[in-house]
């Protein structure tokens, strides 16, 4: 069943990743939280976000607030 | 996770100049905390760089990933952070990130072998005796990178000395804006003896 898994997420990632390179998208890095979680759970993760990206579930990005330049 | 010492110290100097650069042009560049949106701003205004961050409809929960940097062929690059996350994380993540877009380089750090790569990290990534390939090592770099800016050696070491070395752990990650987890790996005897030949 692992196995099965593991090429579900593999084709999955695949996919996303074939939209990606259509994009013009040459290079994917992720920032990994710390856990332990398995390797299923967390390319199940990449998996999800990734999917967010390529459908266009995003805003862009509110400012962290964390400024000091005057505007 | 072993890492080449020409690496680190290639980050940490991608770190120093990004810092000369923020205390230039960033009011307040002295300040203990720096600004993330300030240091967005100057890869904006002063490097020359194309970057759109986003927020993800995601909430990041419990997910394994908490933002995503992307390169694309015609030089600019996308960065997205998950949802909900706390203030501090989200400033350290897009550090992360941004820093992603400062080491880029296009014969060592790119990857677009997905699978492959979140394979190798999450098999490699905290594993001391790992040794990976270089997309891999590069996610670590710009950690290390995101870390020297936001909170760099000598003010680790500082305050270390000046608490006799029992910092207080919650008071550093509140001064400085990181996710105390952060703090107190990066303030451990294990990190500091690594980063003391480097820096």
């Amino acid at each position: 069943m692992a196995m099965v898994n593991d090429m579900n997420a593999k084709d999955r990632l695949q996919a996303l990743e074939a939209q990606l390179r259509e994009r013009g998208v040459v290079d994917v890095k992720f920032f990994f939280n710390r856990s332990n979680k398995a390797l299923s759970g967390v390319m199940a993760d990449v998996a999800n976000a990734l999917d967010a990206v390529v459908s266009g579930r995003f805003d862009n990005a509110k400012p962290l607030g964390d400024s000091v330049r005057a505007v | 996770m072993y890492l080449q010492d020409d690496d680190v110290k290639h980050c940490l100097e991608i770190a120093r100049e990004m810092v000369d650069v923020y205390q230039r042009y960033a009011l307040m560049g002295k300040a203990s905390m720096r600004s993330v949106d300030d240091m967005e701003w100057c890869f904006r205004e002063y490097l020359g760089k194309t970057v759109v961050v986003r927020d993800l409809q995601l909430e990041a929960g419990d997910s394994d990933i908490r933002g995503l940097f992307l390169a694309l062929a015609d030089g600019s690059y996308e960065i997205y952070l998950l949802g909900d996350m706390g203030d501090r994380e989200r400033r350290f993540v897009k550090c992360k990130e941004l820093f992603h877009v400062l080491l880029d380089d296009e014969t060592k750090s790119r990857n677009m072998d997905i699978f492959g790569h979140v394979q190798e990290a999450a098999t490699c990534f905290f594993k001391a005796e790992s040794n990976p390939t270089s997309p891999v090592v590069w996610e670590a770099l710009a950690e290390i990178a995101a870390m020297e800016f936001l909170l760099p050696f000598a003010d680790r070491k500082a305050i270390i000395s000046s608490s006799g070395g029992n910092p207080d752990y919650e008071a550093v990650s509140a001064r400085y804006g990181i996710p105390q987890l952060f703090v107190e790996e990066y303030l451990s005897p294990h990190y500091m003896a690594e980063f003391e030949n480097l820096v």
